[in-house]
């Protein structure tokens, strides 16, 4: 009996050493890769910019970044996306956020920066020539 | 037996996630859905949304989201092409964003959701659009085009 009792004790105390020292196996995996934007439109509706774009983030979307700057890099807008829907996610299939742009002076031929940092803190920024309006269907 | 006990419990949560690698689906199967594509609505009357989601693991959350398409875009995720109004600047359109929360541990849920109508909305065409979100991250995407007369 005394026997089996300490049987059961030095299972239990090796499985406790394993779990100590193994730990989650992802904790220890390299990290997913950096995520993945595809910017459809970039473009000028009236006083908004209308962008719409597909995002991969095996990683899980943590925060989501548009910039709008000049040829020559001066910012004239800045506008976090924090709608619940793209965040936390793994993948965004039509991501479509109108921006005000009214008074901001954006003009067709500036460029549209679309940053997505994932819950690894790694980030991916592209970038899109933006359109102006079409007056008449293709 | 401990040791089954501590292989059986490590990391269960996050295998389970990690293991999850499908999308939801949104589906019309056996129901009869709303909204479907060209549907037409009156100002002033109630939506019945009602659409079926499934996921193979643990579905999450969804989030329905209705703006004009007085610019005619498209989302690409139907092949019907409905009859549109001429282009024309939005003066007050219907926006709506709203978040919905599924019961925990469902792979199936009946979605039903009664959405009135503005009686003082801009009239015309509108893009109806639900975004299924499981317990893992996948996202789908679902775009109805719709009219409000």
């Amino acid at each position: 009996m005394k026997k089996y009792i300490y049987m059961s004790l030095m299972m239990a105390l090796m499985c406790v050493f394993t779990l100590s020292f193994s730990s989650c196996s992802s904790d220890d995996d390299d990290k997913l890769p950096a995520p993945e934007i595809t910017i459809n439109e970039a473009n000028i509706e009236g006083d908004e910019l209308c962008t719409l774009a597909d995002v991969v983030a095996k990683g899980r979307t943590a925060s989501i970044l548009l910039v709008i700057e000049s040829k020559d890099g001066a910012v004239k807008v800045t506008r976090p996306v924090t709608d619940s829907k793209y965040i936390g996610v793994l993948n965004i299939d039509g991501f479509h956020v109108h921006t005000d742009i009214a008074g901001k002076n954006v003009v067709e031929g500036d460029v549209l920066k679309m940053t997505v940092t994932d819950a690894q803190g790694l980030s991916t920024t592209v970038k899109k020539s933006i359109t102006e309006e079409e007056d008449e269907d293709e | 037996m401990i040791s089954l006990l501590c292989a059986l419990s490590a990391c269960s949560s996050s295998d389970d996630d990690a293991k999850d690698m499908q999308q939801p689906v949104i589906t019309d199967q056996d129901i009869t859905a709303n909204p479907i594509d060209c549907q037409v609505y009156q100002r002033g009357e109630t939506m019945p949304f009602h659409y079926v989601f499934t996921d193979d693991t643990e579905l999450g959350n969804f989030n329905i989201e209705i703006h004009n398409n007085f610019d005619h875009h498209t989302h690409s995720t139907s092949s019907v092409e409905c009859a549109l109004a001429d282009k024309k600047t939005p003066v007050n359109p219907w926006i709506y964003n709203h978040d919905f929360t599924i019961p925990a541990a469902q792979c199936r849920y009946d979605a039903r959701i009664d959405i009135p109508i503005p009686d003082d909305i801009d009239p015309g065409d509108y893009h109806f659009m639900v975004r299924l979100t499981d317990k893992a991250g996948w996202q789908q995407l679902k775009a109805v085009a719709i009219k409000i007369q």
